[in-house]
């Protein structure tokens, strides 16, 4: 009786495949813009333009795979699409010598902060202002596994995924950047 | 990098527990309640623990932050805009 009920638990649910729709694409997508802007202004600094564009292309490319039936809309449809981000900015930036990373610009991270109002803003604006300094300092893998896992709240696999890296080299690159990144945020919040 | 950077100087036999806790492996707190044991003793470790906390505290801000307020350079209608032009090309 158990083994049946274990190999009925076990047994393939087969999969009712859908046609893609283009208001399911737009249904699933809405609530990940969010991440996606976020992830695009964190590649593209100050340059909103450069930021929109690059989320639209990964947009494009997300709905022609879609409705190719190339990709599937699940959990791991945010780091498809942050995928396509980073390796359109990097393309624009092989093309464009004027668009830099932005830990090269003056400010780094804080173009795309937004400004506070408050006490309580404005201590949160200080610590996030040495956040940024401190990450603009790190060697740019690490910064790299940071923007993505600690900055945009990507789980490890997603940001293996993204990077084309072993989740493995994630965890390591990730420890050692928060430690340095915690040792500079300290010693500055508290000089010695 | 200078070497005249402060930097945080856990105990020997503690680094690799409060790397493993910076990597966020430490699934089941076995390395956190080491380490917090152990700093209940040692200034330098409870200082390199604080200033991890502080960072996580930070980067968590700063994330809520930028969803919450942060510019949205491509919003819902862009997307809506953007599926039908690509739906019916020819509008």
């Amino acid at each position: 009786m158990l083994s049946l009920a274990v190999v009925s638990l076990t047994m393939e649910i087969p999969r009712i495949k859908q046609e893609p729709r283009r208001e399911d694409f737009e249904r699933f997508l809405a609530p990940l813009l969010p991440r996606l802007n976020a992830f695009a202004r964190q590649l593209a600094g100050s340059n909103s333009e450069l930021a929109r564009d690059i989320a639209q292309e990964a947009i494009i490319k997300g709905f022609q795979s879609y409705m190719a039936g190339k990709l599937e809309l699940s959990n791991r449809t945010i780091s498809w699409l942050a995928t396509v981000a980073r390796n359109e900015f990097l393309m624009m930036k092989r093309k464009d010598r004027r668009i830099v990373d932005f830990s090269e610009e003056d400010g780094g991270y804080e173009a795309h902060i937004p400004p506070h109002d408050g006490q309580r803003d404005a201590d949160n604006s200080d610590t996030r202002e040495i956040l940024n300094q401190a990450l603009a300092e790190l060697p740019e893998e690490q910064r790299e596994v940071v923007e993505l896992v600690d900055m945009n709240q990507f789980d490890y696999e997603e940001a293996a995924d993204i990077l084309g890296i072993p989740v493995g080299t994630v965890r390591s690159r990730l420890s050692r950047a928060r430690l340095k990144l915690a040792a500079k945020l300290h010693f500055m919040v508290n000089p010695a | 990098m200078t070497n005249t950077e402060p930097k945080l100087r856990p105990c020997p036999h503690v680094i690799s527990s409060i790397e493993k806790i910076a990597e966020g492996s430490d699934s089941n707190g076995l390395f956190m309640k080491y380490v917090r044991k152990h700093v209940e003793k040692c200034s330098h470790c409870a200082e390199a623990l604080e200033a991890l906390e502080c960072y996580q505290a930070a980067v968590r801000e700063a994330y809520s932050e930028t969803i919450r307020n942060g510019e949205k350079p491509f919003g819902e209608q862009d997307l809506s805009n953007l599926l039908d032009s690509l739906s019916n090309p020819a509008q």
